[in-house]
């Protein structure tokens, strides 16, 4: 004869997967690397923000980068131009890295001889919201580009972040864009958020003061 | 697309309960989802049923329950839930604001609205 019961499962599939983001950071913390997730926009400037990073500071910190993208190679390529490690992450259809992909990533670094860790996440404000992949700070890149809505569209990842930076601001006449809405909007959910144009460098200065910063405060 | 990992996840647990208790089928699933979770309940729904056809739990019915956002303020200790803008009344889409209710404070954390919780399952066995 049948029955019908019910069993009580109580799993919360996000803090699951967090969990396996903890575990990530337990690993970076061993071995002393800092590590940014670097978040965005399509198009929004995530490489250029990474490659203008590592450009300006490699001679002082030992950078690596994971790119996660659709086809990495080609963000891969710009990376490997400044002679760091870089970690390929093909994500094909996914839109997010977790800390499962993360995971495999870190296991091809040396991370004993790296201080820095850019985790570039693929171009999406929503979906990355959900998942911890074992970063010290989260960062999002949101251009002009896109509108300047955008900022106010996605409440619930900007909180989630630490920094947020709008670029391109050196062309926002021309797209009719209000970069000082982007800014306004971002400080509401944001601890930090400025201006920068990664083509001019407006703005680059202060991003590599907060990494420095965030470098020094950690150790 | 990420709601059909999503519903593979939920259907591996739904599953591997089920076994544990030695069930024939499973006929209801309640899970619980955060408000700022971004996964779409009704597209969960939709590729539960799909992933489930070849299982136990094939006439399964999910029942999903969206929890509130909650936060609690460091400047003040509200603790508690937050305003929405509503910025489409015809689909009734409200924004949740962040700010404290109380003092305006963008000082809070988001304590409750994240989750996506697997409750219970009913089976027959």
């Amino acid at each position: 004869m049948s029955k019908t019961s019910r069993i009580r499962v109580e799993k919360d599939l996000i803090r699951a997967a967090r969990e396996l983001g903890t575990k990530n950071r337990d690993l970076l913390d061993r071995a002393g690397v800092r590590a940014c997730n670097i978040m965005g926009a399509i198009g929004s400037g995530k490489t250029s923000l990474i490659e203008k990073t590592i450009e300006r500071l490699k001679a002082d910190y030992r950078i690596a980068v994971i790119a996660g993208d659709i086809i990495a190679d080609f963000d891969s390529a710009r990376f490997r131009k400044y002679d760091v490690p870089v970690v390929p992450l093909n994500t094909g259809k996914e839109c997010h890295l977790d800390a499962n992909l993360v995971r495999q990533a870190l296991e091809q670094l040396k991370l004993d001889g790296i201080d820095l860790l850019f985790i570039e996440n693929v171009g999406n404000l929503i979906c990355p919201s959900d998942f911890y992949l074992g970063e010290h700070k989260r960062v999002i890149v949101v251009s002009v580009t896109e509108g300047d809505a955008i900022v106010a569209k996605h409440p619930a990842i900007f909180k989630s972040a630490d920094v947020a930076i709008i670029n391109k601001v050196d062309v926002a006449p021309f797209i009719g864009a209000d970069p000082e809405r982007m800014l306004s909007d971002a400080r509401r959910n944001v601890p930090l958020a400025f201006q920068t144009s990664l083509r001019t460098g407006l703005g680059l200065e202060q991003w590599l003061n907060w990494v420095r910063n965030d470098l020094a405060t950690a150790t | 697309m990420h709601e059909a990992s999503v519903a593979q996840a939920v259907l591996d647990t739904v599953l591997e309960t089920a076994a544990r208790g030695n069930a024939r089928s499973v006929i209801r699933l309640e899970i619980e989802v955060g408000e700022i979770c971004l996964v779409n309940a009704e597209q969960l729904v939709y590729f539960l049923n799909l992933l489930a056809a070849d299982t136990i739990a094939r006439d399964m019915k999910t029942s999903i329950k969206e929890v509130k956002t909650k936060i609690k303020c460091h400047n003040c200790d509200y603790s508690g839930e937050v305003a929405y803008r509503e910025v489409d009344p015809a689909w009734h889409y409200r924004v949740p604001v962040f700010d404290c209710v109380r003092c305006q404070s963008n000082q809070t954390e988001i304590v409750q609205g994240r989750e996506l919780v697997i409750k219970s399952i009913d089976i027959d066995n």
